[in-house]
């Protein structure tokens, strides 16, 4: 039992190796896809053994690499917060394969590097060891880089170069922080640091300030808060889909894990404060820019970022409903946004273009599509009976105390609601394309999507429809078995108040949607979508960011 | 001299330097667990010998005694290999990559135990792979 750490990481690296192996022996490519099925399937089944030993009994798998034992080696643990985002990683996953099982231009590479992601995610998850975490990002990045760049457009290179580096410098913070850490304590596993890494034990301040900011920036670039996204709208839109989704769905929420183990570990309760602040203005930003956007997974990948403020602001706060709400909110996204992306990635599909302003009518013709991309629309707009709205709702009540941070939230909730509105008039509008004179699109060149496209998009939203429809089995679920907490506030997420609440939203967002339908409200998104920062202010910002952090920590 | 004209130095010396580069990158590999040197320095060294070989003799020559597709082929088997070595160990020795040979005292002879077999495995794998890169850099200027 307590070797299941080591095989969710190797099975996925030996399968990598496999596939690049059967390559050369001249086999039939189905082939390949079968042992990336039943790889995937493998590791679910070991997940769902360990169910009962982690989540009932509360116990902590801990594997010790090479039977070293933890000062001098490096062990992988498996608690509640490892098995859950292990295994929303493994579901996430398996959607994209059976996504990308269709499509005839990825080569065994793809699968390689495919799996090669899959095991870095594993490993940043499992690992208690920091430096050997580092060298998971560095596996999980190279994968990510390549995977981006697959269909070899100058956009998709140019995002995967942009993203490579702006991710290199923000692994070498995380490596200096990493070396202010073994300078201060003499120790690299996560437990060892949380001992000996703080001020009482006679680290001084300013070294353990510095440490901290490095390694939250570091690592922060991943989880694209702000100031550090700027590398995340060009990457994740111009990946293929299944990659997209896998990057918005699961990869920024496993850096964002890392941060919270790490902010845990080292029981850094002001700087989990200023995420707080962080979060909130992270959920409203990127939605004005995500408003103006024109390209259907742009306005996508946006949102990934906006979702993340909500899931961070939440984090910030602290409580053991906010924290609930954070995680549960990670789950949802996990499941609407790569709902959605894989719907984009089917209209894209179908008819060949990703351009808002030139699609119309698309009900007609792709009604199954339409459904599942209105249902992951309400989901992250927050209407019940879906699961966006429990978790919002879990995270406005957390956020009460905190005034001009839930103002912000509420902000951004109307954003959401309006560029949804913007998405979903592809599928319902009418005529559009001919008004703006735009069109080069026929409504009758649409191809027909193959079974293995619209399979995980049911599966994803019967999740989306079940998550909403049990929100307090869920949310005690998460507060007991993951946090390891009782959750002290009564819930009652389908109260009138709360629906309304939601209502007034959508009603607020669909009468933005109007304004920016109309001439001035286009003039305005057609400035914004010109202003984008290039690479050396993404760069800069970083090191902004990074002077920004360090001065809070002083200050506090 | 002429451009594209080959020089004998160069390519005698290169000839007769070759296998001892070769010989001495196995010698790092092999007594990696003892002296300076292991799997990836040794695997280096054996790549830079082929490497010299492909400067003073030519990508195509070359090509014709290492090509490319055997060469990939012993990267991807041996990575496989390693990670099979490691699950092995973690059958018999109970942890992954776990020593499978019986230890012996220090003086004794076979006194690296499982080291050196996964030395040889990544040497050859790294050799491979730098000669794989030196290969697609090739290619790419060709064009």
């Amino acid at each position: 039992m307590n070797n299941i750490p080591l095989f969710l990481i190797i099975i996925p690296l030996f399968t990598a190796c496999l596939i690049l192996l059967i390559n050369f022996l001249k086999v039939p490519s189905i082939l390949t896809k079968l042992i990336s099925l039943s790889s995937i399937i493998t590791i679910l089944i070991l997940i769902g053994f360990s169910t009962l030993n982690i989540l009932i009994k509360k116990q902590i798998f801990i594997y010790n690499l090479g039977g070293w034992k933890e000062p001098l080696g490096i062990s992988l643990h498996m608690d509640g917060l490892a098995w859950f985002s292990s295994l929303l990683g493994i579901i996430i996953t398996l959607f994209g394969l059976i996504y990308s099982l269709k499509e005839k231009n990825y080569s065994f590479k793809f699968y390689f590097f495919f799996f090669i992601l899959l095991s870095g995610m594993q490993g940043v998850i499992l690992t208690n060891d920091i430096f050997n975490m580092f060298v998971f990002f560095e596996i999980l990045s190279i994968a990510s880089y390549i995977l981006i760049a697959y269909s070899r457009e100058n956009k998709a290179i140019k995002a995967s170069f942009d993203y490579l580096l702006i991710s290199s410098l923000g692994m070498s913070l995380f490596l200096l922080g990493i070396g202010f850490i073994y300078q201060g304590c003499g120790s690299l596993s996560l437990t060892g640091v949380g001992k000996n890494f703080n001020i009482a034990n006679g680290i001084p301040p300013s070294m353990f300030q510095l440490a901290v900011s490095l390694i939250v920036v570091g690592i922060g670039i991943k989880a694209a808060f702000i100031p550090l996204y700027s590398w995340l709208p060009d990457a994740h839109a111009y990946a293929p889909t299944p990659i997209s989704a896998i990057l918005s769905g699961i990869m920024i929420k496993i850096s964002f894990l890392a941060i919270w183990r790490i902010i845990h570990i080292l029981e850094a309760i002001n700087f989990q404060h200023f995420f707080l602040w962080i979060g909130s203005l992270t959920a409203l930003i990127p939605v004005i820019w995500a408003l103006s956007q024109t390209d259907i997974k742009k306005l996508l990948a946006y949102h990934s970022i906006s979702q993340m403020g909500f899931i961070i602001a939440s984090f910030g706060a602290g409580s053991s409903l906010s924290l609930t709400g954070s995680l549960y909110h990670l789950f949802n996204h996990a499941f609407f946004k790569s709902l959605l992306f894989f719907s984009a990635g089917a209209v894209i599909y179908a008819t060949g273009i990703r351009d808002l302003r030139k699609l119309s009518e698309l009900y007609k013709k792709i009604p199954s599509i339409a459904i599942t991309s209105l249902i992951g629309a309400l989901s992250i707009s927050g209407i019940p009976p879906f699961n966006g709205f429990v978790s919002k709702i879990l995270i406005t009540t957390s956020l009460k105390e905190y005034p001009l941070p839930s103002f912000l939230i509420f902000l951004a909730g109307i954003g959401t609601v309006a560029s949804f509105t913007k998405l979903m008039m592809i599928f319902f509008n009418r005529e559009k394309a001919i008004q703006e004179n735009l069109g080069n699109f026929s409504p009758n060149k649409i191809k027909k999507i193959p079974k293995a496209l619209i399979y995980p998009l049911i599966f994803l939203s019967i999740i989306c429809l079940l998550s909403g429809i049990f929100p307090s089995r869920i949310a005690q679920g998460i507060s007991n078995f993951i946090l390891l907490k009782d959750l002290a506030y009564p819930l009652k997420v389908y109260s009138p108040s709360n629906i309304g609440k939601s209502l007034t939203i959508l009603g607020l967002g669909i009468f933005l949607y109007l304004l920016i339908s109309t001439k001035r409200g286009k003039q305005i998104s057609l400035a914004l979508r010109k202003r984008e920062l290039g690479l050396n202010n993404s760069l800069l910002l970083v090191l902004a960011g990074l002077v920004v952090f360090i001065i809070f920590m002083k200050v506090l | 001299m002429e451009k594209g004209e080959r020089s004998e130095i160069v390519s005698i010396i290169s000839r007769k330097l070759v296998p001892y580069i070769l010989l001495f990158g196995l010698y790092l590999i092999s007594y990696g667990h003892l002296s300076p040197g292991g799997g990836f320095q040794g695997g280096v060294v054996l790549g830079a010998g082929i490497i010299l070989l492909c400067l003073s003799h030519g990508i195509f020559l070359t090509e014709k005694k290492f090509p490319l597709e055997k060469i990939a082929f012993l990267e991807a088997f041996m990575i496989t290999i390693f990670i099979l070595l490691g699950i092995v160990g973690l059958i018999i020795a109970k942890s992954f990559l776990g020593n499978i040979f019986p230890l012996k005292k220090i003086e004794e002879v076979p006194t690296a135990g499982f080291v050196f077999l996964l030395n040889l495995v990544i040497g050859l794998k790294v050799g491979a792979g730098i000669i794989l890169i030196f290969y697609s850099l090739c290619e790419r200027s060709e064009k």
